[in-house]
């Protein structure tokens, strides 16, 4: 068995020699080149990351105003916040009168209220 | 008085190459050129030692420096020197699953092996000890051939080499202690044959 010793000297050996012959000279001319080609292909960089993270931060807090209004403008002439709550709902009064007389024609009532009606 | 020039040569080397780096994080294309041409010798060279062929080195070196060109305003001077991002970087894509080690020839032919380059003695025996070191690395697991190769290679420290392969210190301790102990017996039944 290899000594720690032998086996110190053999692990630098290797790592001087760069067996896999990567660093010759023509290699990091290679390198160097892709280097510029990257840069002068790719001139418009994205937005870094903290940046990219601030425009989202901003536009979800641009989006929770705007429905913060829509609800409260909503509210002060009496219609239902559609855009915010749910496009299923009725959109108006009238609607919603609609809705209720729709509901009406299609329930069946039960013998306790068929009791209270009479 | 050697060792404080080589630092202050280093710190001098690590100055320029975060100021190239700046520069290129503000569209300096040229600067970046520059900085490609600079990191790209010992870049080669630890990407050879953990993939164990030139050309996946390369494409690897490649990918990371398109990387380095997309992130380079990401760098902060203040969480690190510029030298311990790359590295990280160049490992993260070297060791990416896609990229496996080529299979080299098997350690018993690497042995047998005739050394290509003619010259003296002692630099046919290194190469052919290169050659096999490099042969039974190829069995490692990724990770341990990158300690092996940021220690005994690059000449990090534990701390540095923990930072490189976002582990902790104790985890390069067993990555060193394993592949040297897998290395040991490999090596040792080579020499046992011969």
């Amino acid at each position: 068995m290899i000594g720690d010793e032998e086996m110190n000297r053999r692990l630098a050996i290797w790592a001087q020699a760069d067996p896999a012959g990567a660093g010759g000279n023509g290699a990091v001319q290679r390198m160097a080149e892709h280097g510029r080609i990257v840069a002068s292909a790719d001139p418009v960089r994205p937005l870094s990351h903290r940046w990219k993270h601030m425009a989202g931060a901003g536009a979800i807090a641009v989006s929770l105003l705007v429905a913060f209004i829509g609800v409260n403008l909503a509210q002060q002439h009496g219609r239902q916040p559609t855009a915010v709550v749910s496009s299923a709902l009725p959109a108006s009064t009238a609607d919603n009168n609609a809705a209720l007389t729709s509901f009406a024609l299609l329930h069946v009532p039960t013998d306790e209220e068929e009791e209270i009606l009479i | 008085m050697q060792m404080m020039t080589a630092s202050n040569d280093d710190d001098v080397a690590a100055e320029l190459e975060s100021l190239l780096l700046r520069r290129a994080a503000g569209g300096d294309t040229a600067a970046f050129a520059t900085l490609s041409r600079l990191i790209a010798g010992p870049a080669l060279a630890l990407a050879g030692r953990v993939l164990g062929d030139a050309m996946l080195a390369e494409d690897a070196v490649q990918e990371a420096l398109t990387r380095l060109w997309r992130e380079a305003t990401r760098f902060d001077p203040l969480r690190g020197s510029f030298a311990a991002w790359w590295r990280r970087m160049l490992l993260n894509v070297a060791l990416d699953g896609r990229r496996r080690l080529r299979a080299v020839s098997p350690l018993e032919d690497a042995a047998d092996l005739a050394t290509p380059d003619p010259g003296p003695l002692e630099l046919a025996e290194q190469a052919e000890v290169a050659r096999q070191v490099q042969s039974a690395m190829a069995v490692l697991p990724p990770r341990q051939r990158a300690a092996l190769s940021l220690f005994h290679g690059d000449g990090l420290s534990m701390a540095e080499i923990a930072e490189a392969l976002s582990c902790t210190e104790k985890a390069v301790e067993g990555l060193l202690t394993r592949g040297r102990a897998e290395l040991k017996t490999r090596l040792s039944g080579v020499k046992d044959e011969q």
